[in-house]
């Protein structure tokens, strides 16, 4: 066939050849069901204000509810009873908010009508602009009949100190959908491109960092597009070695600038939370406005208990996570503090006159009659309470008498 | 407190170009000078940092005004050494090209490499120290020796125990080097307060200075500019790489730095047999090595490979031979002398250190993998690495330097692997926690393969030069 031949015929029959593969990439990494219909069959909406705001303070106006205040943990909840029947069938939820805050989290909550004394939780995406998509088939709890749903908001975990993490938000619309081409496409849009949070885990792996991802990997997507197309090229499309490697580098070049600029968005986005917290304060302010306030407090506190004798001898610091025992020890610092997990108990006779700080921990428990620390092994040791304030406890050890 | 921290980074810049001028020669012209900026503020914060360890007190918020007067003292008896050697000397070692007008698409690559810039320096300066070793370890003891304003040593618990002085301080990281910790006080002095902003811009810096840096020793390996641009901006864009230099406080980007730094200078010896160039990468590799314990293991195997590059070709199995033997020696000096890092590694093998081995392979194998590829950590490196190693393997075996670098990625590659698959080590590669942050020590040298493979390779890219393609005659049917 000459016309086959045809610069022109081949260059656009491999264009096509590489749409049609990019179309076919597209649909297996967003989890397209190709059986299913473009447009979800059956819809269920629910206006904003249909929600009652039960953590926090909610106002409703113009069909929405407006979130003015949060709870006593900084947190919020707003819920409102359902009647759906089979949540199997229902499994693309579309989520509408506006002005929802950077430094908020935000987490899906529901109740099944065979559990209703259990509360089942999904992490979301924050809202991208206005609005966010998450695909709930891969949750083993959504199913059956569903009696409740609402959305609970908190201060992003690790990286918020919790009194800086509100801002008033609206909750305007929510859908349920049935499975469709368009709902899987926007869920799969959501997890790749919504705004996520630093986390402790950011150092060491994006993606996982965040809890609510559910979708397959875009740099995968990308990778196995840009394959494709090169196997396209090489086979139908480019003659001549020079011009074959120059695609080669242009399609692999356009994918790594695609990523970058993706890349960008989604630093540009974290990076906004940072600037809510901590722009426009001196060093000295920002240094103290830290994501886990509650232990500088408890720092503070222990200085103040404890004084001058901080620098006579050693401290050794104990809590209920390897975070908070760490944490604690570098608010203290410079007092000669030391992890309490660098030493057995069984090692506390040795250390006559030194501190012991318990952080949230509820062992070992203080006998004041015998004025002995009494660990679950039934293991005793000498103290003297300093003080006992929850979740604060701090001890001068002694000599022990025996175990 | 600003004029202060700027002239704190210009004493950095020159004592490390000291170094930098000793080794290599007085920079005397522009690209030469362009060329040593980003090893000088390397090397002149890792020089800041040791002397420090000199001085056993630290007077807090009086550091700067007892430290700049010594350290100006070591800037002008380097300078004055290094312009005597030069004198005497009759070969300049620096081999930086001359400058060369840049393509038109470089500049917008470059123009994005600016917006990563802004984004990383701004979070580094705002974010109060933020990941978790970081307070763990490094900035736990700076800030110790700071607001404490004395050097005291970190012992182990037993000491502390015995220790009624108070002045022995521990923590579960009493055995980590202690460089980077010294290299915070440095940048925090002129703050005159314990000031984890002034700490934080450093990162940004040496994401800066990595990327300077890689590129004069590229363009002095024979890059062109284009292509020079077009790694940097590839190594600048990875998105790991630009979370270490904005949440700052891991030592991994300083040792990645210091290791390819080493790495490139080691090429350029083979390049040039310039002595100057042999001697920076070892101190650089020394730097590894007090930056974090991998540091001893890249360095190991760096020697190793550098003994075997030695030996003809025609002799490989001899060169193997002395490469083992030379890793042996130092392995058996390391344990001799005691060193932390030889006890970290038994304590890793035996489980002591934490960790539990793996199951099996696969969930270890996965979480490599997905690391490497699925996340979003490193863009597409890891796979354009091995599809361009498959494409220009000749050139791997034409050219002995290449090669030696590719053998040296694959070995320390390799080192990860076994580490996670064979060890208690596995732990940490399910959690997607340490195996990324290994891999990122072995980026900066991954993209300079990249790049290096590429060296020879002609797109006509580059602002001159003909095109050829439009010459090419179209292909008969």
């Amino acid at each position: 066939m000459p016309g086959l031949t045809s610069p022109l015929l081949r260059s656009a029959s491999t264009g096509l050849a590489i749409a049609l593969w990019w179309l076919l990439v597209l649909l297996w990494f967003a989890q397209v069901h190709v059986a299913a219909p473009v447009l979800p069959q059956q819809r269920m909406p629910f206006d904003g204000a249909s929600f009652t705001s039960t953590v926090g303070k909610g106002e409703v106006q113009d069909g929405r509810l407006h979130i003015v205040g949060v709870g006593d943990g900084f947190d919020g909840l707003q819920v409102r009873g359902v009647e759906i029947l089979d949540a199997t069938r229902l499994t693309s939820l579309h989520y509408s908010f506006v002005d929802f805050p950077r430094t908020m989290e935000l987490v899906f909550v529901f109740r099944r009508a065979d559990q209703p004394d259990d509360v089942h939780t999904v992490p979301l995406a924050s809202p991208r602009g206005r609005t966010g998509s998450v695909d709930l088939s891969g949750e083993a709890e959504w199913r059956g009949e569903i009696a409740e749903i609402g959305f609970a908001e908190y201060p992003a975990a690790q990286s918020v100190p919790a009194e800086e993490g509100f801002a008033p938000f609206t909750l305007s619309s929510v859908e349920l959908w049935t499975d469709s081409w368009a709902g899987a496409l926007s869920c799969a849009w959501h997890d790749w491109f919504a705004p996520r949070s630093w986390a402790l885990l950011s150092i060491s792996a994006l993606g996982p960092d965040a809890a609510a991802r559910h979708g397959r990997s875009l740099v995968l997507l990308i990778a196995s597009g840009i394959g494709g197309t090169l196997v396209l090229l090489a086979v139908f499309g480019v003659r001549g070695s020079l011009r074959l490697r120059r695609q080669v580098i242009l399609v692999i070049a356009v994918g790594w600038v695609a990523l970058d600029l993706l890349w960008l968005q989604n630093l540009f986005g974290r990076h906004a939370a940072t600037r809510v917290i901590y722009a426009g304060k001196s060093a000295e302010e920002r240094q103290a406005l830290v994501p886990d306030s509650a232990l500088g407090r408890a720092a503070l506190r222990v200085r103040d208990a404890i004084g001058a004798a901080s620098a006579e001898g050693h401290i050794i610091v104990d809590a209920s996570s390897d975070y908070e025992r760490a944490r604690l020890i570098y608010h203290l610092l410079p007092m000669n503090v030391a992890p309490g997990n660098l030493f057995p108990y069984v090692d506390m006779p040795r250390f006559e006159g030194s501190l012991l700080v318990l952080y949230a921990l509820n062992t070992p428990e203080y006998d004041a009659e015998s004025a002995q620390l009494v660990y679950p092994d039934g293991h005793r040791v000498d103290a003297q309470m300093v003080i006992e304030e929850t979740p604060l406890r701090i001890y001068r050890l002694h000599q022990s008498a025996a175990p | 407190m600003t004029a202060a921290i700027l002239a704190m980074l210009l004493l950095t810049l020159a004592l490390g170009g000291g170094i930098w001028a000793v080794a290599c020669g007085v920079p005397r012209r522009a690209p030469e000078l362009t060329a040593a900026l980003g090893p000088s503020f390397v090397l002149g914060s890792c020089a800041a940092g040791m002397l420090l360890g000199l001085a056993k007190a630290t007077p807090g918020n009086g550091m700067w005004d007892l430290l700049w007067p010594s350290i100006l003292g070591a800037i002008v008896v380097l300078w004055t050494f290094a312009w005597w050697w030069g004198t005497r000397k009759t070969a300049r070692v620096s081999v930086v090209s001359e400058a060369q007008p840049l393509p038109g698409w470089a500049w917008m690559l470059l123009a994005l490499l600016v917006v990563h810039g802004v984004l990383i320096s701004d979070e580094a300066w705002l974010r109060p120290i933020f990941p978790w070793d970081a307070w763990l370890a490094w900035s736990a003891k700076a800030k110790a020796w700071y607001t404490g304003s004395q050097l005291q040593g970190f012992v182990g618990p037993d000491a502390w125990l015995a220790d009624r002085t108070g002045r022995m301080r521990t923590s579960l990281a009493y055995h980590y080097p202690e460089l980077l910790a010294r290299i915070e006080l440095w940048f925090t002095a002129p703050a005159a307060a314990w000031n984890e902003a002034a700490i934080g811009l450093s990162w940004p810096l040496l994401w800066l200075a990595l990327l300077m840096g890689c590129y004069s020793q590229w363009r002095s390996l024979g890059v062109a500019p284009g292509l020079g641009v077009a790694g940097v901006y590839a190594l600048g864009s990875l998105p790991l790489l630009n979370v270490h230099a904005a949440l700052a406080g891991y030592a991994d980007l300083w040792l990645a730095v210091v290791l390819v730094f080493a790495v490139l200078e080691w090429q350029l010896f083979l390049r040039t047999r310039a002595r100057g160039r042999l001697l920076l990468s070892c101190l650089f590799l020394l730097f590894a090595g007090l930056f974090k314990f991998e540091g001893f293991a890249w360095g190991l195997l760096l020697v190793g490979t550098m003994v075997f590059g030695e030996v003809p070709a025609r002799h490989r199995w001899k060169g193997l031979a002395a490469a083992i033997l030379v890793a042996l020696l130092l392995l058996g000096l390391s344990y001799a002398l005691e060193l932390p890092w030889i006890g970290m590694v038994r304590r890793l093998l035996n489980g002591e250190a934490g960790g539990r081995e793996a199951s099996s392979w696969w969930p270890v194998l996965r979480a490599l993998v997905s690391g490497l590829l699925a996340q979003n950590n490193w863009h597409l490196l890891w796979l354009c690495l091995p599809a361009l190693v498959l494409w220009r393997w000749r050139a791997l075996l034409e050219n002995r330097d290449l090669g030696l670098l590719a053998l040296y990625l694959l070995g320390a590659l390799s080192i990860v692997a076994a580490l996670f698959l064979l060890t208690p080590a596995a732990k940490w590669a399910e959690s997607n926690t340490a195996i990324n942050r290994l891999v990122l020590q072995l980026v900066p040298i991954a993209v300079s393969l990249i790049v290096l493979l590429l060296r020879d390779v002609d797109f006509y890219l580059e602002s001159s030069g003909t095109d050829p393609v439009s010459a090419e005659q179209p292909v008969a049917e």
